[in-house]
């Protein structure tokens, strides 16, 4: 099964020459250097291995290589512009939202997926679409503020 | 016309693009186009390079000083077009009748009567694409179009213009576009020539100038014979020549035609014998779709049914057919040509069916002559003697001598057909008589190689001169008629439609009787294993097939061994032969039967422990009977059962392909089963009781696809081997049993007929995308022992998966198709009320576990589906063999790169926990099926397995 996958990881094209079965998670973080996703539970549940495909959240522990050839990738580290960091990162910061931090990849990669698609949730919304994101520290409040936040961010740059 | 203009040079010349409408009713009359509604002139004029946008009507057509600049013009347009108009025919018209002519009293009483009826494919003309170039200045138009006659397009082009026809010259311009198709350039580069007062070419795609369709022309023959069985008297009613399509542009512009609007002339519907009484009619058929030319096709056409009659005729008299032409024909030089032939073939009379080794030899004679073929044909009389072989099994025809006689008698002066040229012809037109339709056991691939049959030519009075291609179709005309009579002698069946397909003459021979008889299986089938034994010793041992050299490099074509590899991909050959992780086709993978365990064996051309040393005997024997090269039954775990249905074309590629793959040498683990299952001589009275060793045939009722899909499913696929149910002999139970749902591999192979546990039916396109993608929207993905079918499914061409398709889901409910996403919906919604009724550990399981990814409108979006477990049929099934099998180790083979991709939770859900979670989903998916039995027992079951 091993032939050339290509696909593009934060705006780089690469050909992998890989085993099209090995779960993206393990491809980003031992051949590649990108550790911003996490291993937490390797069964999708948890989300602390959230990447963009496409633009949507997937979980890369179980998403299989050849699931994602073609397609763009974007992990922790691809969020920033030319060492701008992306407003959900800067909300997580002022917000102090982090305990731990071993959720934090999966709870900002899913906000940005969010607000992509609805730049100004409710804050029912926001716990919605972080429900099948774990936290076992108890940042809740903190972290559904900083996605608050970060649309109210990204509402002033737009607006600016 | 005299004096042909030079084609004008390119730099001197505009370009011309014209539109189609997208909708064209050539039945009406006259011919009906969809109307122009829209169109932004000013948008294509403001463009560079445009000269002018012209509109007359519904045509539109755009000049500028490119032929590229043209086309962006045309597509800068914005055209729009009326809907297309839905037109009903006439229903009780009577059909006229015309008498085209008539001598004496045919209804006379008669001492024999033979009537028939013949028909003849009128193709619509094979459309290329082609160019006129136009000019229009004080002295009117000229037009150099590539046409072999401009009979009938000059009274066209000044119709359309509104010139005088001596205002209009027609310059054919001799080369290899020249085909009738080029007046519909013709008329356009006049129009838009007219219009821009300068020259203009216009250049045509296949799509602008392609018309109508095919129209099947039908004659109703009778001929009698006297009381002294001479000729008597002679009807035929044939169809209206259909008119030919005049140019488009006329169409378009509101113009009638003044030339395309009577019938061409049939110069063969007389025939050419001395019937005292004959009356031939023509009855006015509707719906016949315009021909370019129809007088070539429909000469052949009649010619075809007087000399397929005389065949019967004289059969009927129980005289020579030669003999008895040479009695009836009345030119003197036709007569001389049918003897100079007949001597020169060595005509000896009919040939007795000489059959051999299952091939059937035959021979058979038609004459046609041409005596006033109207202005632009070629008279003369020709004669054909057909030498054919029938292979009865196949119904394959294959041409061996064809000995032609052509005499240009009329016109001394007019050059000749070469020799080499009407022999070539000769064989491209019997080639073409016997050529395959789309049938069931053709490969996309296949293309035809066709071998030259020998043929003897006969040209008196032939001079060497200039080489006219024309001049070959009255020669011609015999064609059809002399390998049908072939065919007939050879068969003592009668052909009446070209072309004499296998699949048609197979079906012919099988409507003959030649049934094929098997045992009385039905009635001792529930016997059981005492008469098994008894049966036994009939035939329990087959001799050993001798080892033999494998087939040296080069021996199978490239062709061959392709179609083999895709043969190969249909059978999934691979997926059982080849150990987890081993080498493909090297054997030793485990199946687990009722039985024991049986061990897949080594396939690959390795002489010891392979098949190397299997000649092609050995290899059929093993898979139409299932017995091994040294004599040895084989369990039916390998689908001979099925591989019998096989054609001998895709064996043979198949054993080409195998027999060119690299020989691994490996000795996969012994089958062993318990007693009684491991005396394998009881097999022979297994196979006498359960197995038919019999080759597809086609249902003639069905589709040509359906049909195709039968035998790749029923064959190679061996589809019923998983998805029917097995007896206590382990035998598929057929009739309503066929596809009711087996096991494979610890799976339930789902029922596929009416038993299906699927919440919403198969359709033909769910199928069609489960098979080629891995994945059906309303059903779910393709796994376990399904994906590696998939995956063998992809060397197959779409057409072939699509017959598969259409073949399983005629066995499926009924469906709705347009009302199957309304239904999915209420499924899934009716689910999603569930889970907020339901509680317990079950949902907490599943909440923690599984509704990220499966639980719609909850969480965020993820990437891929979020799979409808609601429409799954496994959730529906009346076992939870296949849930607890995903559950445990989840779905890593999936066929579809996009979705299915889903975790083991062997490892991570206990035995308890597992049961809990599987009665929770029946529960929430399928709230209106009875919750599982046994759930306990088969996770254990399971678990076993995963160790």
């Amino acid at each position: 099964m091993s032939a050339g996958i290509g696909l593009v990881v934060n705006g780089q094209a690469l050909s992998l020459d890989l085993d099209a079965g090995t779960p993206l998670l393990y491809v980003l973080r031992n051949d590649l250097q990108l550790n911003g996703p996490k291993y937490g539970c390797g069964l999708g549940q948890c989300g602390a291995c959230a990447v963009l495909v496409d633009g949507v959240a997937a979980r890369s522990c179980v998403l299989p290589l050849k699931a994602v050839a073609g397609r763009s990738v974007i992990t922790l580290e691809g969020l920033g512009r030319d060492g701008v960091l992306d407003p959900v990162q800067r909300a997580f910061i002022a917000e102090e939202a982090a305990q731990c931090g071993y959720c934090l990849n999966g709870m900002i990669i899913t906000a940005r997926a969010l607000l992509s698609t609805n730049p100004d949730p409710s804050e029912a919304q926001v716990r919605e679409a972080l429900r099948f994101n774990l936290c076992r520290c108890g940042t809740h409040i903190e972290i559904v503020r900083a996605v608050m936040l970060a649309a109210q961010l990204m509402a002033e740059e737009n607006a600016g | 016309m005299t004096d042909a203009p030079l084609l004008p040079v390119s730099a001197a010349l505009l370009h011309g693009a014209v539109a189609r409408p997208p909708h064209m009713d050539w039945n009406a009359t006259p011919p009906h186009a969809a109307r122009l509604l829209h169109c932004e002139a000013d948008a294509a004029r403001a463009l560079p390079g445009i000269v002018d946008v012209v509109v007359q009507a519904s045509f539109v057509g755009v000049v500028a000083t490119s032929a590229q600049a043209a086309g962006q013009g045309v597509d800068r347009l914005h055209l729009r077009w009326s809907a297309p108009m839905v037109r009903k025919p006439a229903a009780g018209t009577p059909a006229a009748t015309v008498v085209l002519a008539e001598r004496g009293d045919v209804d006379l009483p008669a001492a024999v009567t033979v009537a028939a009826s013949y028909r003849w494919p009128l193709a619509p003309a094979v459309c290329g694409s082609t160019w006129a170039v136009a000019r229009f200045d004080g002295d009117g138009l000229t037009v150099w179009v590539p046409i072999a006659s401009a009979a009938g397009l000059r009274a066209d082009l000044a119709a359309l213009l509104g010139l005088r026809i001596d205002q209009v010259r027609v310059a054919c311009v001799e080369g290899d576009a020249a085909c009738a198709e080029a007046r519909h350039a013709a008329a356009d580069a006049a129009l838009l020539a007219h219009a821009v007062g300068s020259t203009v070419r216009v250049a045509l795609t296949p799509a602008q100038v392609c018309v109508g369709n095919g129209y099947m022309f039908s004659s109703q023959v009778s001929a009698a014979l006297g009381p002294d069985l001479g000729l008597a008297a002679y009807t035929m009613v044939t169809a209206a020549t259909p008119p030919s399509a005049p140019p488009l542009a006329l169409v378009l512009a509101g113009i009638r035609s003044p030339s395309c609007q009577l019938a061409a002339p049939s110069y063969c519907a007389m025939p050419p014998y001395a019937y005292p009484a004959l009356r031939i009619s023509a009855v006015q058929a509707a719906g016949a779709a315009p021909l370019a030319d129809p007088a070539p096709g429909v000469a052949a056409a009649h010619v075809f049914a007087h000399e397929s009659h005389m065949d019967a005729l004289s059969l009927a008299a129980g005289i020579d057919p030669v003999a008895m032409r040479l009695g009836a024909i009345a030119e003197a030089r036709g007569r001389a040509l049918v003897r100079d032939v007949a001597a020169r073939a060595g005509w000896a009379g009919r040939s007795g069916r000489r059959q051999s080794h299952g091939v059937a030899n035959g021979r058979g004679f038609a004459y046609a002559s041409v005596l006033d073929a109207g202005a632009g044909a070629d008279t003369g009389h020709a004669a054909w003697v057909v030498d054919v072989a029938v292979d009865l099994s196949t119904g394959d025809v294959s041409i061996s001598r064809i000995v032609v006689g052509h005499d240009a008698a009329a016109t001394d002066t007019k050059p000749h057909a070469s020799s080499s040229l009407l022999e070539g012809a000769a064989y491209a037109e019997a080639d073409r008589l016997t050529a395959d339709l789309p049938a069931f056991d053709a490969w996309a691939l296949a293309t035809r190689q066709p071998d030259m049959p020998d043929s003897a030519l006969a040209v008196p009075g032939a001079q060497p001169g200039p080489t006219v291609l024309r001049g070959a179709s009255t020669a011609m005309l015999p064609a059809a008629a002399a390998v049908a009579n072939a065919i007939f002698d050879a068969t003592g069946i009668r052909m009446r439609e070209p072309p004499f397909s296998a699949a048609r003459l197979r079906a012919a021979l099988d409507g003959a009787g030649r049934k094929p008889s098997g045992p009385m299986r039905g009635l001792i089938a529930g016997a059981g294993v005492a008469i098994v034994a008894t049966l036994a010793a009939l035939m329990p041992w087959r001799a050993p097939i001798a080892p033999a050299a494998p087939p040296p490099a080069g021996f199978y074509s490239a062709q061959t061994i392709e179609r083999g590899r895709l043969a190969a991909a249909a059978g999934d050959c691979v997926v059982c032969h080849s150990a987890p992780n081993g080498r493909p086709n090297a054997g030793g993978l485990a199946l687990v039967t009722p039985f024991g365990t049986v061990y897949s064996t080594n396939i690959t051309p390795d002489q010891e422990t392979g098949i190397g040393a299997w000649s092609y005997a050995a290899f059929e024997r093993a898979m139409r009977e299932g017995v091994h090269r040294d004599g040895r039954r084989l369990y039916p775990a390998f689908p001979y059962t099925a591989f019998a249905r096989v054609g001998d074309a895709d064996m043979q590629s198949l054993y080409a392909y195998l027999m060119a793959q690299p020989a691994v040498v490996a000795t996969p683990p012994e089958t062993r089963l318990a007693f009684p299952f491991n005396l394998r001589p009881l097999m022979a009275g297994w196979n006498l009781l359960f197995h038919r060793n019999a080759p597809f045939r086609p249902d003639p009722a069905k589709s040509v696809e359906w049909n195709r899909g039968a035998y790749l499913a029923e064959g190679l696929g061996h589809c019923s081997a998983c998805h029917s149910p097995r007896n206590a002999l382990g035998a598929e139970r057929r009739g309503k049993a066929y596809l009711g749902g087996g096991q494979a591999e610890g799976w339930d192979a789902p029922a596929l007929n009416a038993l299906s546990a699927a919440p919403l039916p198969w359709t033909k396109d769910e199928l069609y995308r489960y098979l080629r993608d891995g994945y059906a929207p309303l059903h779910g993905p393709a796994a376990g022992p399904m994906a590696p079918v998939v995956a063998g499914l992809a060397a197959l061409p779409d057409s072939d998966v699509m017959a598969i398709a259409s073949y399983v889901a005629s066995f499926a409910p009924a469906a709705a198709a347009d009302k199957l996403p309304a239904e999915a919906a209420t499924l899934q919604h009716r689910s999603q009320a569930a889970a907020l009724r339901l509680t317990g550990t079950g949902a907490d399981l599943f909440a923690g576990a599984c509704a990220v990814c499966h639980q719609a409108g909850q969480g965020a979006a993820i990437f891929g589906e979020k799979v409808p477990l609601a429409l799954n049929t496994n959730l529906h099934g009346p076992r939870p063999d296949n849930l607890v099998q995903v559950l445990m180790h989840g779905v890593n083979t999936s066929a579809s790169g996009q979705v299915g991709a889903m975790p083991a939770f062997a490892d991570s859900l206990s035995d308890r926990q597992m049961t809990t979670l599987v009665d929770y989903l029946r529960q929430l998916y399928a709230p209106d099926k009875p919750a599982w039995k046994d759930v306990a027992q088969t996770v254990a079951r399971i678990r076993e397995g995963v160790k």
